[in-house]
């Protein structure tokens, strides 16, 4: 009860001298599952014969040791990041699934076991299981020992890496698991989900980003679906080692986590908690990491002499792309939030003295619907500024104009975006619905204008018709397109202008309705709580007159 | 009641929805300290949905409930804190023993021997006679076990107030026995209890109090004397012209069978006579409208009246010099109010 320090080594403290009962529990629950050591002796005999295989057959075909050394490496911790992508969600989607479908959530919860604790001890007891299975393991990933290529260091690091991501899988699980009441359920919809995501982020940070890193560093070899560890031994150091191999590695893992705990802790609470602070503080922390990442990439990347695409422009067009589906999801996320902090938290409040500051993250539309605008504007002038000062310092002021542009195009559509959810949010009653209504919406702003722009045009041949197209986000490109033509279109480029001011307004507007409306339900809640109040203090006094 | 000293549980105007469907229509009662309260009511009534309120795991829609004074919608923790909550269908952890899985609650709860010694397991284990039990696997255990395991978990971190839902639903006679001796045994240690029932016979003995619920209204509450009281007050006081027999009024009025606010009350008599000779004395009595054979040669008589009528009868059979060896209501007290204050609802 009284160890609720969020600090991060608070919790870490109890954990070595009061060890998390659920934990102890579970693990001794598994220990006794039959059915445990032939899963673990099946998944490492299957493996052992896979890497044996393909080690075999490439040493036949007369490629160097090393070569096949680095690639039963590859293989290895290829096969056993599909191992942690299945086996960590399935186990700790297991968890608190169980405990609803079992009927024994609810003596957990009145045991006055936090949300936290709980998340925690169930998060321990998963992990630990996963990590018998990386154990286990392991050994097939000495193999390639045997034939050389690779160093002590990068196996090592492959491993501490391999065990940060079953973290973040078995986060994964347990956030799935928190939200459902049905043991199949969670299992199914997590596996499912594992199995679309696991092979695509597979895809995009192995082989995708290791290219990119072999065109950034030649010293990493090219084709690597596992470059991390071989990057951090053989890249060369510097600004951009610190930005893109420790700064950016970090925040890709930890942001995640991060989301995931508060997820999964936020589902665990009753509706009438605080859902609300955590996700805002993870929500800060992203946009402040995300922001700073934005603003300092693409002059981290030099001059970039000689390549085709500028570096700094084509980085700084990803990174406001990424930060615009970042906003775009965090808008739709927080489209949960109540309309304002219930009668149990505001009285917590009262009670517990809380700040002004620790309130403004609590739960209610209008003040995080504020927060997250002010946010992406901050987000935004941050990287727009970062890298029109790269541009600028290391590109001679080329490609300014249309990345200045590009920020405050992306700006003001996020915030219409934004405004759009609170206020569809404000005036219905389901969440999932209004999340259905938002996407329908945005789906007609992209497909409708850029049909009648298109009928226009065919019919016609005049480019002006693609100004019908500026309701849409994608109508960046065309604006882009005319910024860098040489005989620019000045129509299309104004219409551009136009549209930035209209979103914006737009999105403002929309969010002070929500906001008006918000304060209406909130007030009448008031009302209403207030008169029972006076209702029962009434009868109570009518009890004792004598 | 004093200001000093809340009631256990006071429950005030209480309504719950789920959806477009009422299940709790402005229920108020009060459970006082120290007080086993039976929860009575028909399948369906809003037992478990109150007692969930209760328990914190559902908050109330309107209304206000407080245990122990502490609200539960504004201070839910320290109401857990305080209460020990029973459910009606509770699950269990798979391979643990019933000594692991109660050191499991000793150390959620943080008792301050959790981690230790565990004596406050040892000590519901004793009181709930599982001691024998405690290297066995909870999931392979009976369902009355398994309820026993229960009580012992919602003791563990002795609470004031135990909120038991159908406590003796799967237990067997004897244990059903057991349980009740354990429950005065908890009131004389200084615990509240309530407990939901539909089960008349199993509460009947240890219940100080009682609430009737029909479809999410409380049809009448309090201490059973009370309600008896004033069940019979209200008999009298509605009905004059159809009063039962009263020996003051002199003769009374024959029962008209069609008029259902009288009570027809069954006593079951042995009488140390023939039946006919009993049958002779007791169809004199005006107020007695019929008497039956019962089995092991028990003489089941039905009147309307209340308990002088039946001091009146059995003055009857004595005058005629037949000896008496028991006179025993067919029902209960208990019982007779529950079928009293829900005949309305029934038909
Ligand atoms: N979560 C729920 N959603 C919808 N309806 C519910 C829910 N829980 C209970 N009900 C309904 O509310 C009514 C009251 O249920 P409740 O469980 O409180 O009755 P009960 O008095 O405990 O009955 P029993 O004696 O059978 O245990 C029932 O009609 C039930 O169908
Ligand atoms: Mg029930």
């Amino acid at each position: 009860m009284k160890n609720e320090g969020r600090s991060e080594l608070g919790w870490l403290k109890p954990l070595l001298t009061n060890p998390n009962a659920i934990w102890i529990r579970e693990v001794r629950q598994a220990a006794r599952l039959d059915r445990t050591p032939w899963l673990l002796g099946g998944i490492t005999l299957l493996l052992a014969l896979l890497v044996a295989s393909i080690g075999g057959t490439a040493s036949r075909a007369s490629i160097s040791p090393a070569k096949v050394g680095l690639a039963v490496n590859q293989v290895f911790f290829s096969l056993a990041y599909g191992v942690v992508m299945l086996v960590g969600p399935a186990v700790a989607a297991n968890t608190i699934a169980a405990e609803r479908e079992g009927r024994t959530w609810e003596a957990l919860v009145l045991t006055g076991m936090t949300p936290a604790q709980i998340a925690r001890g169930k998060f321990l007891s998963s992990y630990t299981t996963l990590s018998l299975y990386i154990i286990a393991i392991a050994p097939i990933g000495a193999l390639a020992f045997v034939f050389g290529g690779t160093t002590a260091t990068e196996t090592v690091v492959g491993f501490i890496l391999l065990f940060m991501l079953a973290a973040l899988w078995v986060a994964f699980g347990l956030a799935i698991s928190a939200a459902m009441t049905s043991l199949r359920g969670a299992l199914v919809l997590t596996l499912i989900l594992a199995i679309l995501m696991g092979p695509t982020l597979y895809g995009i940070f192995g082989p995708g980003v290791g290219a990119l890193a072999h065109e950034h560093w030649r010293q990493i070899p090219a084709g690597l679906p596992i470059w991390l560890p071989v990057a951090y031994t053989r890249a060369a150091f510097g600004m951009d080692y610190l930005v893109l191999l420790v700064a950016l590695p970090f925040v890709a893992v930890a942001l995640p986590a991060w989301f995931l705990y508060e997820t999964t802790v936020a589902n665990l609470s009753a509706p009438t908690d605080d859902r609300s602070s955590g996700l805002k503080r993870w929500f800060i922390a992203s946009t402040l990491a995300l922001a700073g990442l934005a603003a300092s990439i693409p002059g981290s990347l030099g001059t970039g002499a000689g390549r085709l695409l500028n570096p700094a422009s084509l980085a700084a067009h990803a990174s406001l792309w990424i930060l615009s589906t970042f906003f775009g999801l965090v808008a739709l996320l927080f489209m949960s939030e109540p309309s304002g902090p219930s009668r149990r938290l505001t009285t917590k409040w009262e009670t517990k003295g809380t700040g002004a500051l620790a309130r403004s993250l609590g739960p209610g539309l209008a003040r995080t619907f504020a927060l997250i605008m002010g946010l992406e504007t901050a987000a935004f002038a941050a990287a727009t500024g970062g890298a029109v000062f790269a541009l600028v310092a290391f590109h001679g002021g080329a490609e300014v104009a249309p990345v200045a542009l590009s920020g405050a195009f992306i700006w003001a559509h996020v915030l219409f975006f934004t405004g759009l959810c609170a206020w569809i949010r404000s005036r219905s009653d389901g969440v999932i619905g209004a999340r259905v209504i938002v996407v329908a919406i945005m789906t007609a702003l992209v497909v409708v204008p850029w049909g009648f722009a298109a009928v226009g045009g065919i019919t016609t041949k005049q480019n002006d018709w693609l100004a019908l197209g500026a309701p849409n986000p994608f109508y960046l490109f065309v604006v882009l397109t005319q910024l860098r033509a040489s005989s620019p279109n000045q129509i299309l480029i104004t219409v551009g202008y136009i549209s930035i001011l209209v979103f914006a307004a737009l999105g403002i507007f929309l969010f002070a309705l929500a906001a008006r409306k918000a304060h209406a339900v909130n007030a009448a809640a008031r009302l209403h709580y207030a008169q029972m109040d006076a209702a029962l203090a009434q009868e109570d006094s009518a009890i004792h007159a004598p | 009641m004093t200001n000093a000293e809340p009631p256990a549980i006071s429950v005030r105007h209480l309504s719950h929805r789920f959806g477009r469907f009422e299940v709790l229509r402005d229920v108020s009662f009060d459970v006082h300290q120290g007080e086993i309260f039976g929860f009575i009511g028909p399948n369906g009534a809003g037992k478990t949905t109150t007692i969930r309120v209760l328990a914190t795991l559902l908050e109330p829609m309107v209304g206000r409930v407080k245990v122990l004074g502490h609200d539960v919608t504004l201070k839910p923790e320290l109401v857990r804190r305080h209460i020990g909550y029973m459910p009606d269908h509770a699950g269990v952890y798979d391979r643990v023993t019933v000594r692991e899985y109660l050191e499991f609650f000793a150390d959620a709860y943080r008792v301050p021997t959790a981690g230790t010694s565990y004596a406050v397991v040892d000590a519901s284990m004793e009181l709930t006679d599982l001691t024998r039990l405690s290297d066995k696997i909870v999931s392979t255990m009976s369902k009355g076990m398994k309820q026993r395991l229960q009580l012992a978990r919602v003791l563990l971190h002795d609470p004031k107030v135990l909120i038991l839902d159908e406590p003796a639903s799967d237990l067997d006679p004897r244990a059903r026995i057991e349980i009740r001796d354990l429950l005065t045994e908890l009131r004389a240690m200084g615990k509240t209890i309530l407990l939901s029932s539909h089960i008349l016979t199993e509460l009947a003995d240890v219940v100080t109090s009682v609430a009737i619920m029909e479809r999410g209204r409380i049809v009448v509450s309090g201490p059973i004397g009370e309600i008896a009281e004033a069940l019979e007050r209200q008999r009298r006081g509605e009905r004059p012209a159809q009063a039962p027999y009263s020996p003051e009024a002199g003769a009374p009025h024959a029962p008209a069978p069609e008029v259902p606010r009288i009570v027809e009350r069954n006593v079951k008599l042995r009488v140390l006579a023939p039946f006919e000779r009993v049958q002779g004395v007791l169809s004199e009595l005006p107020f007695v409208t019929s008497v039956r054979l019962g089995p092991m040669a028990t003489v089941q008589v039905a009147l309307a009246g209340d308990d002088r009528a039946v001091a009146f009868m059995v003055r009857a059979l004595v005058v005629a010099e037949l000896q008496v060896v028991s006179v025993e209501p067919e029902r209960n007290e208990l019982e007779r109010i529950f079928l009293e204050a829900t005949r309305g609802d029934l038909q």
